[in-house]
This record gives structure tokens, C-alpha cells and sequence, in this order.
């Protein structure tokens, strides 16, 4: 019955992303390689959530870095590492001065902290004068006195495999800071498609996968696999004049929906006290926590 | 922490359900709804070890109502349907029993077993430990962990005949026993429904569910002395096992689709009970699927 324990297993690494390289394509490269990789996640997302949860920060992560216009942050686009990628809270405390580019201050709530070579840290908003502005943090001095992670909030079996942290920075010194398409917002519209649809996937997978442990049939599921397809059938080409707001809308809603869903299969597990879904130490408790913990994000009480 | 120690510092939870009168109930199950709120697994562990003490005083044998007037960690579990153990006709105990509370402390224990056709609850002491074998990964986490749950599996432990205190459902003692039994688990979801409403700042919506809940429970207390073989009696306790095991069931789910954060780490205070809340409330299966004859609508 023990397949497992919880806490051993293994996050997301460099060797498991080049043995899949599948997960290493650039959603945002075209319509095709747009289609490969969500249909990848999904897939991934029905196995392991925490897994494909960290393939998303670290896709995202570099599909920004690819956007750049500055040459140096090509190359890490191209690495084969995790990443994270994580939007700076009204919680947190990170704060750049921008002419010694130092940063002080904490993050919480970084995916594949554990794991990750580097970061992706976006400020929502206006900040310093700047529109949304990103910046690259590198791990490099993770564990000494100007770069402290802790795992403290994230220690149940649900999501630990996502290397979920927080971190603190003491004149930590970072890349310049940029600004995606400061100039051309409309460049920006594949990359923000792509980035918009990544939890909304790992959510359907999670959905899948628990309707089919629970042996049950939902009408709401077969029209979100119509939702997803239609989403992941128009690629990254949309009409700009119309289709920009729509596409926005349409992923807003399937976001809602699967989210709802996932947290009402988990509902119906408690409600019916299925017993064999709680046991983290087996494959199928562990996911059941896993989709528990993931159903969780942006809740609208979250950190209340 | 649920030990011998905690009994002997707090009497109130060395309370005879069996013999004690009105107002003796009435403070021993106020005080297990205080400990639910607070603090499930321990409210958990001293509910069973009080079921112990229930049939240790119903047995018909002097020497099992003496044990159950002294201060002990008692173990009580129900037949499980993946449960092996059973009586062999010389009277040995063969196979396995899951989910035992307390078992690494428990001094005595009172088990259901299998007896041929039928099912029948026995007294086995647990301070010699000779002929039984021990397991503790039931529950690996995340909730619960406290209770100290694990396996007993026999390996042809012989007993006495007198340990075959009652059968099961079948006799006369049965209503008596099963009416702290099912009041004690509506007591802790309760109280571990209390419990999460505090952590979730008390919204309105559950607000008058546990208003319902409240005046449902204080009725059940109010009758727990009386004729618990009544039909009456029984409907009342199902109404308010059901409510409170349901209201329960919700509270954990409105966690999940509207909160997060901190209730979702278990190294945390709200964490841990809620994780907690979440194991506990799947104990005796679903609401919608009872199976006990106290469950059945009379």
C-alpha cells in the first residue's frame, strides 16, 4: 500500500527537463509548438501536478526572458534548468533601488525555489516609474547571508513537490531591471495568451484525473474539454481588434470554471469520505493533496 | 499531549459515561467540545479511551469494572470491513485489526472481532504484549498524527473466555454503549467545526448553521440520560450526528474554494487543524452512506 514517502520525492530537476525535452518547447515559438506544449502539460498535469507546476514557472520564466531585448537574458531562456516564476504581492517586501540595483526585502510564495537556477519576479503595476516592470534574479548566492530561503509555510504533502519557498534579500544585487514590449504592448499578446493558460491547463488536468479515479461522469468536464481545445486549437494568432479582449475573456472564464471544478471533485471526495483518496504516502493520496493544495491558488481569502 | 498523565490532571475526562448521572455528562461532553475546538486528535484519544471505560464497566466480569474505575489509556476500534481478525474455536485471536488509537500507549483495549457468523467486541490487555505484532504506518499524515493510530495483528494470542464481553448489535447493552460512542463523534465535529469557523473569522453564512448545530447538540445532551432504546432517542442523536458530521464536511470544503495560504501547510497552527479537520471528517464513511442500525432513520 506504501508506494512513497511524501517528502522524498523528487522535484523538478534539469536532468528530468532534458530526458522530456518536450517540456523544454516554447509555447510562444508558434501555433504548433503553442499546441505541443499545452497538450504536454495537461498530460503532465494528470500524472503529477506539482511536477507540471514547476514546468510552468520555468517555461514562463523563460518565455520572458526570450521576449527581452536585452541579448544577455537570451541565454538563460536557452538553459535547461527550473526556474521560477512569481508576481511580487501587496505582502511582500521586495524593493529595488534602481541606481545601485540592489534589492531588499522577502517574496513569498516562490514555485520551484528549491530547485530553480533563477527567477522571474514581476511587479504588478507601476513601480519605480516603470509599467510591470521584471526582474532576473539569480539563485547563485541562494543559502548565504544576502540570499536566505525558507520552506516553512509549505510542509504538507499537498504541492511540497513544487519546491514552494520564501526568501529573503539583503542588498542583493540583480540584473537590470526590464520592461516587456514597454513600447509595443501588441507584441506582447502571444506571450501573455501562453502565460494565461498555464494554471487554467494544470487545473483541466487535475480535473481529468480525478473524475476518472472517481469513476464518475460530468457534463460540466466534456465542455471544458471544448473550452481547453478551442483555446488550444487558435494558437497564438487571434484578431487583434476584437479577439484581444475576447481571448482574454475566454481564458478568464475556463480559468473560473476548472478551478471551480477541481475544488468541488475535492469536495465530493470529503463530502463522501472516500478513504483511499488520504493516504499521502500512495500515488492516488498524494494527488488527491496535491489537487487539494493546487485548487487553492488566488482563492480570494488566500492569505487573510 | 494524550497520555495517562493528562486523565490523571484532568478527572473530568475520567468521567463513567456509563455510571455517571445528568450533570456529570453534561460536564464531560462540554469540556470534549472545548478540547475539539482546540485541539482534535487529543479530544479524539480521550473520547476512545472513555469507550473503553464504557465496556470495561458493562462487562459482566468484576475484574474488567475494576480496571474501569482506575486511570488508564484504553484503545477502542470497530470492525473494519478489511479487518481479519477472528476468534478461533479455542479461543485464540488470529489476523489483523486496523486502526487502533492510542496503541502505543494503550494499556487495555477493546476490539471488534469476527466469531464465526458473528461480530463480537473483546477485552485484550495490552501491558503484555506477547503473541501480537505492531504496526504504525495507518497514517502517515498529515492529519491526525497524534492519535497514534496503527495495526495489531494476533499471532494465535490465546484468551479468556471472559474477555468476550458483548455481541455486537446484538445485545441488550449495545444502545447504552453505542450512545456515547455516536454523541462523542458528534460532539468532535462539532467542536472541530467550531474550530475551523474561529480560523475562517466566523462568516455569516455558517454563522447559522452553527446557531442550528449548537441548539441541536445541547438538546441531545439534554437527553442523554434518558431512554436511549427509544426510537425518539435515536432520531435525535442521527439528526445531530449527521448535521454536525455534514457542517463539518462543508467547512473544509469552503477552505479549499475560498482560502488557502497557511491552511494548507500542516507545519503551521492553522494548518494542522486543518488538516486535522479534514482527516477527522472522513472517520465512519459518509453521511450519505450509514450503514450503523443507529443510523437508520426510525
Amino acid at each position: 500500500m506504501i508506494n512513497f514517502t511524501w517528502h522524498e520525492c523528487k522535484m523538478l530537476d534539469t536532468e528530468f527537463l532534458e530526458s522530456n525535452p518536450v517540456y523544454l518547447t516554447m509555447p510562444t515559438d508558434s501555433d504548433e509548438t503553442f499546441q505541443i506544449y499545452f497538450t504536454a502539460l495537461r498530460n503532465l498535469a494528470e500524472q503529477n501536478i506539482p511536477i507540471a507546476h514547476s514546468v510552468n514557472t520555468s517555461t514562463s520564466a523563460k518565455a520572458c526572458l526570450f521576449s527581452s531585448t536585452n541579448p544577455p537574458h537570451w541565454e538563460f531562456a536557452n538553459r535547461t534548468c527550473p526556474a521560477s516564476f512569481s508576481v511580487v504581492k501587496e505582502y511582500d517586501t521586495l524593493n529595488i533601488r534602481m541606481d545601485t540595483k540592489l534589492v531588499n526585502g522577502s517574496k513569498a510564495w516562490v514555485s520551484t525555489l528549491a530547485t530553480g537556477e533563477f527567477g522571474i519576479f514581476k511587479f504588478i503595476g507601476e513601480c519605480k516609474g516603470l509599467q510591470s516592470p521584471h526582474f532576473l534574479l539569480e539563485y547563485t548566492y541562494k543559502g548565504t547571508e544576502n540570499f536566505v530561503e525558507e520552506y516553512k509555510n509549505v510542509c504538507g504533502p499537498g504541492m511540497f513537490q513544487s519546491g514552494t519557498g520564501e526568501f529573503y534579500l539583503k542588498d542583493y544585487t540583480v540584473e537590470p531591471v526590464f520592461h516587456l514590449f514597454a513600447s509595443d504592448p501588441v507584441k506582447a499578446l502571444p506571450l501573455n495568451k501562453a502565460l494565461a493558460l498555464m494554471v487554467p491547463t494544470i487545473l483541466y488536468g487535475g480535473c481529468i484525473r480525478l473524475v476518472n479515479e472517481l469513476e464518475i461522469k460530468t457534463a460540466e468536464l466534456n465542455k471544458l474539454t471544448n473550452d481547453w481545445q478551442r483555446i488550444v486549437d487558435s494558437g497564438l494568432t487571434f484578431n487583434l481588434s476584437k479577439d484581444y479582449k475576447a481571448l482574454d475573456e475566454q481564458i478568464s472564464d475556463f480559468y473560473y470554471k476548472v478551478k471551480q471544478l477541481l475544488a468541488d471533485l475535492c469536495g465530493t471526495i470529503i463530502q463522501n469520505s472516500l478513504v483511499k483518496f488520504y493516504n499521502p504516502e500512495t500515488e492516488l493520496g498524494k494527488y488527491f493533496y496535491d489537487s487539494m493544495v493546487y485548487s487553492t491558488h488566488k482563492n480570494s481569502n488566500l492569505f487573510r | 499531549m494524550f497520555d495517562r498523565q493528562f486523565l490523571t490532571d484532568n478527572p473530568v475526562f475520567q468521567t463513567n459515561y456509563i455510571t455517571a448521572d445528568q450533570h456529570q455528562c453534561e460536564q464531560y461532553f462540554t469540556s470534549l467540545l472545548d478540547i475539539a475546538e482546540q485541539d482534535i486528535p487529543l479530544a479524539h484519544c480521550i473520547s476512545k479511551c472513555t469507550s473503553v471505560r464504557n465496556d470495561l464497566t458493562l462487562s459482566r466480569h468484576t475484574y474488567h469494572n475494576t480496571i474501569a474505575r482506575t486511570a488508564f489509556v484504553g484503545c477502542q476500534s470497530v470492525w473494519k470491513p478489511f479487518d481479519t481478525v477472528t476468534l478461533t474455536q479455542d479461543l485464540k485471536l488470529v489476523g489483523k485489526k486496523h486502526f487502533v488509537s492510542n496503541l502505543p500507549i494503550g494499556e487495555y483495549a477493546t476490539l471488534q472481532i469476527s466469531k464465526g457468523d458473528t461480530k463480537w467486541v473483546v477485552y485484550v490487555d495490552l501491558n503484555t504484549r506477547a503473541d501480537m505484532e505492531y504496526t504504525y504506518n495507518t497514517i502517515t499524515g498529515p492529519g491526525m498524527l497524534e492519535t497514534q493510530t496503527g495495526e495489531i495483528e494476533f499471532v494465535n494470542k490465546p484468551i479468556d473466555e471472559t474477555c468476550l464481553i458483548m455481541e455486537v448489535r446484538q445485545d441488550p447493552r449495545w444502545d447504552l454503549r453505542e450512545s456515547h460512542n455516536h454523541f462523542f463523534f458528534t460532539t468532535n465535529f462539532f467542536g472541530a467545526s467550531k474550530g475551523l469557523f474561529k480560523l475562517i473569522h466566523k462568516p455569516v453564512k455558517f454563522s447559522y448553521d452553527i446557531g442550528y448545530l449548537d441548539h441541536l447538540w445541547q438538546t441531545v445532551l439534554q437527553s442523554i440520560k434518558t431512554d436511549v432504546s427509544s426510537d425518539k432517542y435515536w432520531t435525535l442523536q442521527n439528526t445531530a450526528y449527521i448535521a454536525s458530521k455534514r457542517l463539518l464536511s462543508e467547512l473544509v470544503c469552503e477552505i479549499i474554494s475560498n482560502w488557502g495560504g497557511e491552511f494548507m501547510g500542516s507545519s503551521n497552527p492553522k494548518g494542522k487543524y486543518f488538516y486535522d479537520a479534514l482527516v477527522f471528517s472522513c472517520h465512519r464513511g459518509a453521511y450519505g452512506k450509514v450503514k450503523d442500525r443507529h443510523m437508520l432513520a426510525r
